[in-house]
């Protein structure tokens, strides 16, 4: 008796707090992810239906979840079933959940391959099916694709770099924070964009020697250590918003919000919120998980369609400062 | 009796050669470099410990018991994301209060399912790991900025030098002290983890002094959580990933036994400040962050060595 009720109060403790997240969720994020699914179904791919994977190899971040919705919803404003996956991070299980959209019949596949460098025996899988695989944000080393949309790093980078070097006019110390080695490729090419340009223009670079791990914790933490050791820096980059968020808590904390503007890399929601607020992030480049994952359906419904497509397309990436924020700026954006 | 007298005293040894390499550790920092001794820097190390104390301070609780929870850094996510969404249409006490009962909920789970049911800890709470990650995304996938910036107060703002949260770590590591020494309670908790029979022969209801530790332990890492999400600003549901490591690591650094029964509040606050001041100086020292994860390992396991070594004379 007693253990069964026990096993009820633990259960309903567990449903409680579900419950409670869930219908909070549906009141603060009605923004239509799958409110619309069927309304506009005619347009687009000129009637065709298709039955489409969406192969994540990891959710565990804002863009990557973008990326992700993104195309489920275009996929079914469209009329089409997606199918989502979720490796978790996970190489192997990235090339299972493949097979089994394989198994399940889709037409094509669209692969978000996050910090991941290749996945040849998915890749593979899909070749001897005869599908096409659409390769979004992330291209792999290796393998057979059909097609890869996603943006220039290093370009974003060099953009972030020249607004730095602009504003400072040719003197002064910008601290790097990096994102750590598990995405190493992406973070490298932003930073080796922005100190190409900075290394020639006679501004001094400091380097954090710890990772930010991409997140707001880790960049309050790793801007603070920079703040503590450096008292005379003028400007911040990170390599992705989410770090420069909490970098620009840390910056506050130590009331130096008037010294230190900052400049990041994506286009997150909160970040543009703060450049539209006209604070000291300044400055971000386009990298929208919401336009990748629309770019990547296209390209998608293109090749099914039977079209011939770009092999290689690179995703524009404006850059985004007080003046034109409010052009991209969307409160209700997914990302 | 005399046995017990016996082991303070060799706990306390340790704490003194503890203590000595502290200070060690200490001047060669404030020697050797110039940032160091700074008020900057202090306060960035009492802000910094903040999260690994309180997860550390749950966790040894846990310990004493012979369990473990591996779930505190994904509670930290829940209770931080929900305290944020719930800000912005409560009160913010309120929002705070209900992420930290989040936590508490979590660790009553948790313990029941160790206490009455009997199953392993580490399944239990390995278990509860994910499970209580994916609520975390459930209740809110993409990041929430809390409005109100009555919600950063408590981890951001400072009374004199000291920070809010460093002040609350300190209160709460003073509490758990005399709830560990002081009451009847918490010794049978550590008793409980050398054995556990006699405990029960000796009429004490284990299975609630069990549950009790992983509702502390998830209490605390709701704290930690709501705490966090305040200081950073911003509540992520991806926030937390391995931080149960750092905790165990404290206490066992502190002298604790995975086995159970064997563990000081001291020395688990001794463990969390020696982790945060080698995380400290090694990014001070600029070593690269692959090399940090290194020496960080090594440093624990030499620690922890030579712990025993003392413990074995």
């Amino acid at each position: 008796m007693r253990r069964l009720l026990a096993l009820a109060v633990a259960v309903l403790c567990v449903f409680g707090v579900a419950a409670c997240g869930s219908s909070d969720d549906k009141d603060s994020g009605s923004s239509g992810s799958s409110g619309t699914a069927s309304t506009t179904a005619s347009e687009g791919s000129g009637g065709r239906r298709f039955k489409i994977g969406m192969a994540n190899f990891t959710l565990g971040a804002p863009y990557f979840i973008g990326i992700s919705k993104t195309v489920e919803r275009d996929g079914q404003r469209a009329g089409n079933e997606v199918l989502v996956t979720d490796a978790k991070g996970d190489a192997a299980a990235l090339t299972s959940n493949v097979e089994d959209l394989l198994a399940q019949g889709v037409d094509g596949i669209v692969i978000s391959g996050g910090p991941l460098e290749a996945a040849p025996a998915a890749l593979n899988a899909i070749k001897q099916k005869g599908i096409p695989v659409v390769l979004v944000d992330r291209k792999f080393q290796s393998g057979d694709y059909t097609s890869w949309v996603g943006p220039d790093n290093e370009a974003i980078g060099r953009q972030d770099g020249e607004y730095i070097s602009e504003r400072l006019g040719g003197s002064g110390k910008v601290a790097i924070i990096r994102g750590g080695p598990a995405d190493n490729s992406i973070g490298l090419a932003r930073t080796e964009g922005v100190r190409s340009v900075l290394e020639g223009a006679g501004i001094e670079l400091v380097v954090a020697p710890d990772f930010g791990e991409w997140s707001s914790d880790g960049g309050l933490r790793v801007m603070e250590n920079l703040l503590a050791k450096n008292k005379d820096l003028d400007a911040v980059f990170c390599e992705n918003d989410s770090m420069c968020l909490g970098a620009q808590k840390a910056i506050r904390d130590a009331g130096k919000s008037e010294q230190i503007f900052i400049a990041g890399v994506d286009g997150q929601k909160e970040a543009l919120a703060e450049i539209r607020r006209g604070g000291n992030y300044e400055v971000t480049g386009l990298n929208d998980a919401v336009t990748m994952g629309d770019a990547a359906f296209e390209r998608l419904i293109e090749l099914l369609d039977g079209g011939q497509a770009e092999k290689d397309t690179v995703v524009p990436s404006p850059q985004i400062t007080r003046a034109n924020v409010d052009d991209y700026y969307d409160p209700n954006s997914e990302f | 009796m005399i046995v017990q007298r016996l082991r303070d005293d060799r706990s306390l040894l340790i704490n003194g050669s503890f203590v000595v390499a502290f200070v060690v550790l200490l001047i060669v920092a404030a020697t050797t470099t110039d940032s160091f001794m700074t008020d900057d820097n202090i306060t960035n190390l009492m802000k910094q410990s903040v999260t690994t104390g309180l997860l550390a301070l749950g966790m040894l609780m846990v310990i004493l018991t012979g369990g473990i929870d591996l779930s505190v850094g994904s509670v930290v996510a829940l209770a931080g994301i929900m305290a944020a969404g719930l800000s912005a249409d409560l009160p913010i006490p309120l929002a705070m209060a209900i992420g930290v009962a989040a936590g508490v909920a979590c660790g009553f789970v948790n313990g029941m399912l160790v206490a009455r049911f009997r199953l392993a800890p580490f399944v239990v709470t390995l278990a509860a790991l994910t499970t209580i990650r994916g609520l975390a995304y459930v209740y809110s996938e993409t990041p929430v900025t809390p409005t109100d910036i009555g919600f950063l107060w408590i981890g951001t703002e400072s009374i004199g030098p000291f920070p809010v949260a460093t002040l609350i770590v300190v209160a709460v590591f003073a509490l758990a002290w005399v709830f560990l020494t002081r009451t009847g309670a918490g010794r049978a908790i550590i008793a409980i983890g050398g054995n556990r029979e006699a405990v029960r022969l000796a009429g004490v209801n284990v299975p609630r002094h069990i549950l009790v530790t992983y509702m502390i332990s998830g209490f605390l890492a709701g704290l930690a959580g709501v705490i966090l999400a305040s200081r950073v600003g911003i509540a992520q549901p991806s926030v937390g990933v391995a931080f149960e490591l750092n905790a165990i690591a404290a206490c066992v650094i502190g002298g604790a036994s995975l086995a159970g029964g064997r563990g000081s509040v001291l020395g688990t606050l001794g463990g969390v400040v020696l982790l945060a001041l080698i995380d400290n100086l090694l990014t001070l020292y600029d070593v690269q962050s692959y090399w940090q994860q290194v020496l960080k390992g090594l440093i624990i396991v030499a620690v922890v060595l030579a712990r025993r070594t003392e413990d074995e004379r």
